[in-house]
């Protein structure tokens, strides 16, 4: 359908009142709206994501794609529940406790956004028990942890052991990333999965919890 | 045996021979604190929260290496771009009037024969707009509202001007270490093109300044800034310190022929934890030294941006020990 095609471009271009507009068009040319979900918002970030991982668009493109996203998600949300439409998966993500940075935290949740997922970002600084808090409220699929420091990526190992503590750890998938981060990293401390960007970190998200 | 100056001299001339690796920062003698960073960041300490005289919230977790902007949507300085005359009111550092002579005093004990009085300018033009309007503002307001962005980075780029006249006028530095980072391990925060509309020509200017006061300018940014690069030696930055590996530096060396020296190699979020071992930190000093020494023009460093700032002391020295074994084996100086 040409108005998917145009809400995914429009997406990508983050121009967020075009999208708006073409959603309700659709809407009102009788469109799903579980179609116009995949097939024009989320399409359009997913390429964008592509792009970003290539090096061809850029921290700021990616930021107003998602503003754009979001905005047209809204207009479909009700629609959604209407159409008893289900979410890819869930994703409780924080940066760990001592930990004040959330570029790349903020990044993920929106690539993470823009593959589908449902991310319940509890934002930076965030202590092991209110980690393990959330993942009893929202029962996610996955749980990704950002640091950005050498001095708090050992948190990532702490809110693993919290979770086992809890008796949660086998009921979610632990993703890590941050700079200092590395895939030996990630399995010394036993988390699931590792990425080194905020697009890979998406895709495979969608694809752990797909499994899930 | 040149001096360390002399030897970093001879290592950024393009037709430069030094007699071996610059050691780290080792030519460098940093003159901190000076008045201007009192000023600005004096009130700055572990465990404590701050607001700099521009504003903007600084927080600094007990048990954690440095401050860090913290915004919340109350805090912001600019929360309008469009509006940010009324929002932001730029403190006169520039005119900070204490200090300045118990400062000097400190510059004329460096031995200016062997090691370079260097001043420190950070948190640069792009830091600064994130650090008043949140990092996620300051990407989208660049693409969004340009006209008013590229307003207020000629009136940080006016105060900065200022700032290294006066660091010039009251220290007479050999060189100025400016701040300002551009990206992330793998991509440029912006577009190169963006990084070209809005940076370049403003960097240039303030570079133009510092030269024209025959100070040399090195520019610390631990990013991935390759498509930038060539643009970086035409606006005059003498020493890239901040190259980290994920950049060629190899194909970089090549493609600048010496118009720019490049400082780092050495991934220092890689590298400070706690637990690296000695054999894996000289293991990476001296891939280092021997990927790119034979280059020309680059100085073996980690890539943090004010000298021996490594979050656990082993690691600087152990590099530094790593570089000198290096140079006595391959220069045999000693």
């Amino acid at each position: 359908m040409a108005i998917l095609e145009e809400i995914s471009e429009m997406v990508q271009k983050g121009k967020a009142k075009d999208v708006v507009a073409l959603v309700n068009q659709a809407l009102e040319q009788g469109l799903l709206a579980q179609e116009i979900l995949d097939k024009g918002l989320l399409k359009g970030m997913s390429e964008l994501g592509v792009r970003f991982k290539n090096n061809e668009v850029f921290v700021p493109e990616v930021l107003i794609a998602a503003r754009a996203l979001n905005q047209g998600s809204a207009v479909l949300k009700s629609k959604l529940v209407e159409e008893g439409a289900k979410t890819v998966g869930t994703v409780v993500l924080a940066t760990v406790a001592g930990d004040l940075h959330d570029i790349g935290k903020n990044l993920v949740r929106m690539m993470m956004e823009g593959v589908g997922l449902t991310v319940v970002d509890l934002g930076v600084d965030v202590p092991d028990d209110k980690i393990v808090e959330a993942v009893k409220e929202h029962n996610p699929d996955i749980v990704a942890l950002s640091a950005l420091l050498t001095t708090t990526m050992a948190q990532q190992d702490s809110v693993i052991k919290a979770l086992q503590t809890a008796g949660l750890r086998d009921k979610v998938k632990v993703m890590v990333g941050g700079a200092p981060i590395t895939q030996s990293f990630c399995d010394k401390i036993g988390a699931d999965a590792y990425t080194p960007d905020a697009s890979s970190a998406a895709e495979l998200a969608k694809s752990l919890a797909l499994a899930n | 045996m040149l001096s360390p100056k002399d030897n970093f001299l001879e290592t950024i001339r393009s037709d430069g021979k030094p007699d071996r690796l610059v050691n780290q920062y080792e030519p460098i003698a940093m003159v901190l604190p000076d008045p201007i960073l009192i000023h600005t960041r004096g009130g700055v300490a572990r465990g404590k929260t701050f607001i700099d005289p521009w504003g903007v919230t600084l927080v600094w977790p007990e048990d954690q290496p440095a401050s860090a902007p913290f915004h919340t949507e109350e805090n912001r300085v600019i929360k309008d771009i469009v509006n940010w005359r009324n929002e932001l009111r730029i403190p006169d550092s520039p005119a900070v009037s204490v200090g300045w002579d118990e400062t000097a005093e400190r510059v004329a004990k460096i031995d200016r024969s062997r090691y370079l009085a260097t001043v420190l300018m950070p948190t640069g033009i792009f830091e600064r707009t994130h650090f008043l309007m949140g990092f996620e503002a300051a990407l989208t307001d660049m693409l969004l509202e340009p006209e008013a962005y590229a307003d207020l980075c000629d009136a940080i780029l006016e105060t900065r001007i200022r700032i290294a006249e006066i660091l010039i006028d009251k220290l007479k530095p050999d060189a100025v270490l400016s701040h300002d980072d551009w990206g992330m391990k793998t991509s440029l925060f912006m577009s190169p093109d963006a990084w070209r509309e809005f940076f370049k020509p403003r960097y240039k200017k303030l570079y133009d300044y510092i030269h024209s006061r025959d100070v040399l300018v090195i520019h610390h940014a631990d990013s991935f800034l390759e498509p930038i690069v060539p643009d970086m030696a035409e606006i005059g930055i003498d020493v890239w310190q901040g190259a980290l590996p994920q950049n060629d530096i190899a194909r970089l060396q090549k493609e600048l022929d010496g118009r720019m020296a490049l400082m780092g190699g050495l991934d220092s979020a890689y590298l400070d934890r706690p637990d690296s071992t000695e054999e894996e930190i000289r293991i990476e000093a001296r891939r280092a030294c021997e990927s790119y020494g034979p280059g020309g023009h680059f100085i073996p460093s980690t890539t943090y941006g004010v000298p021996g700032d490594t979050i656990y002391p082993h690691i600087d020295q152990i590099v530094s020990d790593e570089i000198e074994r290096y140079n006595k084996e391959v220069f045999h100086i000693s």
